[in-house]
Parts: C-alpha cells; sequence; structure tokens
C-alpha cells in the first residue's frame, strides 16, 4: 500500500490538479514504474516515465478505484507505452546509450557506488533478457508492479491460468541462469 | 516452453504454490526449498537496484511539464474529456485534402460566379465600367488585374450610353451611381439604399433612415468598388434582381469560404475528438484494469 490511509485524499486532490498530489504520486509510483522500465530494456526510460504520468492527468478523471487498482492502471500505461515505444524504435531505430553509460553521465555521486549500479542494471538485463518476452512481461509486472496475478492477466491479455504458468517457468529459467552463473548481484 | 530451465526443475516451479510464488517475490525462499533463496534475493536485489527514483533534475522536469498540462486547461476532468492525440499521417493526409479542394472549389466558385455575372451583363448589351470587374476581381479572389484605369470608371457610367432598349430601372440605378462617381455626399449605406431602391423601380426618395451616421462605407474603397460594380451591372441590365444577384454572389463566395474554414477547422476538431474516443477506449481498457 504506497499510500495508506492518504490515497483517497491524494487521488481527489490529483483529480483536481493539485501539485503536491501530482508530487506525492510522483514519488511513489515513478521508482517502480523506472524499474519496470529499465528491467525491459526501454530505449529512454526516464522518457516514457514522463510519458507515462502525462497519459495519468488526462486519464485520471475517469479512473475509479483504490490504490491497488491505481497500480494496475499505471502498469497499463506503463505497459503499453513501453510496446508504442518498441514499435517505434523498429520504424526508426537508434542505438541508445548503454543504462551503465547512462548511469556514469548521471549525476555525480559515489563513483564505486554508480559503477556497482550500473553492472547491477547490466547483469539484471542480462539474466532477464533470456527471458522470453512473455515471461519478461508477467515477471516483471509482478515484481516492480507488486499486481497480483489477475491484474498482470488483464494487463498482457492473457488468461489468469497462463499467467501463472509464465511465471513458474520464468522463474525456472531464471534460477537456472542464476545457479549457472553464480549470479550475486 | 522451457525456457532454458531443466525439465526437473520446471517441473518444481511448476508444483509451487501462489504462495510459495510470493514468498519469492518477498525475498524468502518457499519452506523446504532453501535452495531458492539465491532467486529470491536476486529478486528483491533486482526490484531494489533498478527501483532507483528519476534524477532530480529529471523529477523537476517532469513535474514542471505535469503542471503545465494541468494548468493548460480549465480543470483535469474538462480537459480529458477532449484529449488530443496527434493524428495518425493518413488522417493528417485525408485532412489536408479536405481542406485544399474546399478552398480550390471555393476559388473556383469565386471565380465562375464572376465569369457568369460578368458575361450575362455583356449579353445583355452592358458596358462595365472598369473598376467594376476590376475591384470584384481584387475582392473575391485577389488578383490584381493590370492595366485597369480607375479614372475612366467615372466616364463610363453614364446612363445616356446604354441602348435604347434598355429598361428605366437600368437608367435609374446608373443615374444613382454616376452621381455617387460626381461626389455626391452619401454615405456607403446611403448609396446603397438609393441604388437598391431604383434597382427596384420604386417612386420617391430612397430610404436611408436606416443609415447611421456613422455609415461611412463609403470610406470603404473596396465595399465600395463592389456595391458599385454589382449595381451598375444589375442596372444596365433591365434586371433589378441582378443588383442583389452579384451582391449575393460575392457574398456567398465570402461566406461560403467563411463556412468552409468553419468546417475546415471543424473537421479538424473531429480528428482531435476521434483521437480524443480513440485514447478514451484506451483509457477505459486500462480504467477496467
Amino acid at each position: 500500500m504506497p499510500f495508506g490511509d492518504d490515497f483517497p485524499q491524494v487521488l481527489d486532490a490529483a483529480r483536481l490538479g493539485s501539485d503536491w498530489a501530482w508530487a506525492t504520486l510522483y514519488r511513489d509510483l515513478a521508482p517502480s514504474v523506472r524499474g519496470y522500465l529499465r528491467a525491459r530494456g526501454a530505449p529512454d526510460p526516464d522518457d516514457l516515465v514522463g510519458e507515462t504520468f502525462l497519459q495519468m492527468v488526462r486519464d485520471l478523471p475517469r479512473f475509479e478505484g483504490g490504490d491497488r487498482e491505481l497500480r494496475a492502471w499505471v502498469f497499463t500505461i506503463v505497459h503499453h507505452r513501453l510496446l508504442d515505444a518498441r514499435r517505434r524504435e523498429a520504424r526508426r531505430p537508434v542505438q541508445p546509450a548503454a543504462d551503465e553509460a547512462l548511469v556514469r553521465a548521471g549525476e555525480v555521486g559515489d563513483v564505486e557506488d554508480e559503477a556497482m549500479a550500473g553492472l547491477t542494471v547490466a547483469r539484471v538485463r542480462q539474466l532477464v533478457g533470456r527471458l522470453s518476452s512473455d515471461q519478461q512481461d508477467v515477471l516483471l509486472l509482478r515484481l516492480f508492479g507488486d499486481l497480483a496475478i489477475p491484474d498482470v492477466a488483464t494487463i498482457v491479455g492473457k488468461r489468469p491460468g497462463a499467467v501463472k504458468a509464465l511465471l513458474r517457468r520464468g522463474l525456472a529459467s531464471l534460477r537456472r541462469e542464476i545457479s549457472r552463473e553464480g549470479v550475486s548481484i | 516452453m522451457t525456457g532454458g530451465a531443466y525439465p526437473d526443475d520446471m517441473t518444481r516451479f511448476l508444483r509451487l504454490s501462489d504462495e510459495d510464488v510470493e514468498r519469492l517475490f518477498r525475498g524468502v525462499p518457499p519452506e523446504d526449498d532453501e535452495d531458492l533463496r539465491d532467486l529470491a534475493f536476486f529478486l528483491t536485489d533486482a526490484a531494489e537496484s533498478l527501483s532507483a527514483p528519476p534524477s532530480s533534475q529529471v523529477k523537476t522536469g517532469h513535474l514542471a511539464q505535469l503542471a503545465e498540462v494541468i494548468g493548460s486547461g480549465p480543470a483535469p476532468e474538462r480537459r480529458s474529456t477532449t484529449t488530443v492525440r496527434v493524428a495518425r499521417p493518413a488522417e493528417r493526409k485525408r485532412s489536408m485534402v479536405r481542406r485544399s479542394v474546399r478552398w480550390v472549389a471555393t476559388v473556383v466558385g469565386a471565380a465562375a460566379s464572376l465569369v457568369l455575372l460578368t458575361g450575362a451583363l455583356a449579353l445583355a448589351g452592358v458596358d462595365l465600367p472598369g473598376t467594376a470587374t476590376e475591384t470584384a476581381f481584387e475582392k473575391v479572389l485577389g488578383v490584381d488585374l493590370p492595366h485597369q484605369d480607375r479614372d475612366a470608371a467615372a466616364g463610363a457610367v453614364d446612363p445616356a450610353k446604354l441602348p435604347a432598349d434598355a429598361s428605366d430601372t437600368a437608367v435609374r440605378v446608373l443615374t444613382v451611381i454616376q452621381e455617387w462617381f460626381e461626389g455626391a455626399p452619401w454615405s456607403g449605406c446611403e448609396f446603397g439604399a438609393r441604388v437598391s431602391h431604383a434597382a427596384r423601380g420604386l417612386e420617391g426618395e430612397a430610404d436611408t433612415s436606416r443609415c447611421g451616421a456613422s455609415g461611412s462605407e463609403r470610406d470603404a474603397p473596396g465595399s465600395q468598388g463592389v456595391g458599385r460594380g454589382a449595381a451598375g451591372n444589375a442596372g444596365a441590365a433591365g434586371n433589378a434582381g441582378n443588383a442583389g444577384n452579384g451582391l449575393e454572389t460575392a457574398n456567398e463566395a465570402s461566406g461560403g469560404a467563411s463556412s468552409k474554414g468553419a468546417g475546415a477547422a471543424g473537421s479538424h476538431g473531429d480528428v482531435a475528438d476521434d483521437a480524443s474516443g480513440g485514447a478514451s477506449e484506451a483509457a477505459g481498457a486500462n480504467a477496467g484494469s
């Protein structure tokens, strides 16, 4: 529960265009949204985070539900934005900078920490990237969105039973890769 | 599809309960499955490592964008109903073609009206004043006809030059126009009222009571030109209705252009609305999730 008891107030204020409410939503949702996009190897995660929130601003008046439904809704948007970005990328291929390079070029901080962060991101992507696309979808939506199986099933357009099977197969493959390479992140 | 896992591993994972899978995502290996500890740690560490918030610079930029979008409409609720999606290339192309066709149709219609009007008057034996044709072309088509002698126009408007079989109405209308050219102290409105009065064949003085003190159409050269041309043509033709027709044609042309423009704007809005509909449907599907 990212918002707790304050969720209704935050949602109402966001509907009225309150800056603080949107800052709260951004603070609570942007990291996991960005994490999902990075793990999925999105071309420009930060850009897609911005697009996602802009669509939230436009469509929030039609949203109904609690914080769980909000997360499911937000990750639906993110998932669709990612698919759109992939299509755009396919039409106009670009060579994005590697994530670890972006980490190095980002904020100035502890060089060792940033280097480790870059390596971690690269490692996770390397391992997760070996799963099938469907497995990546369900595993990463579950992991970063903290979504229940029915929510994931709705987002990816599959039956809950199929999502459960994909999740287990993905976990099995991941475990195999980890044990084979002795990954420790 | 095993996705790289060994068959025995796959069987093992497929037998995991929902609760065990949830434990894995929380970083806790299932009971009696301590060898899945690495996987559980990997999942939690991956989530933590990759879920770093955007940099403060990016965050500031995003929040500024959101504030801009929120502030650009009267209220988010209303803005959502007019969500504008960028039209797809095919839609944009169709819209541009429609606008081009409307513009061409408007111009062709206006030109045809001019030609028909002047041609009809020529058949009726009317010698058009130079400025009539010139001004009409200038006003309706925006075409500057060369070698047009404005000064000769006044001399050309002479009722005495009308054919012998010209109607009395034509003579009266042209007389009014001649007086106007010779400097009668009428406002544009008064001039129009007199032309109308003469063209309808009415007796007595024209009713200029509806022309206010500020009726300074005479000061608007363009409107004078159109009025003169149309009224003069009508009078010479001996058909009072032509005066109205001439003006109406010009008005229709310009009004048509306006309405076409509005139509184009409307159709543009339609595209946006359609797009909005599409976006709304998508959002509806999202909300449904």
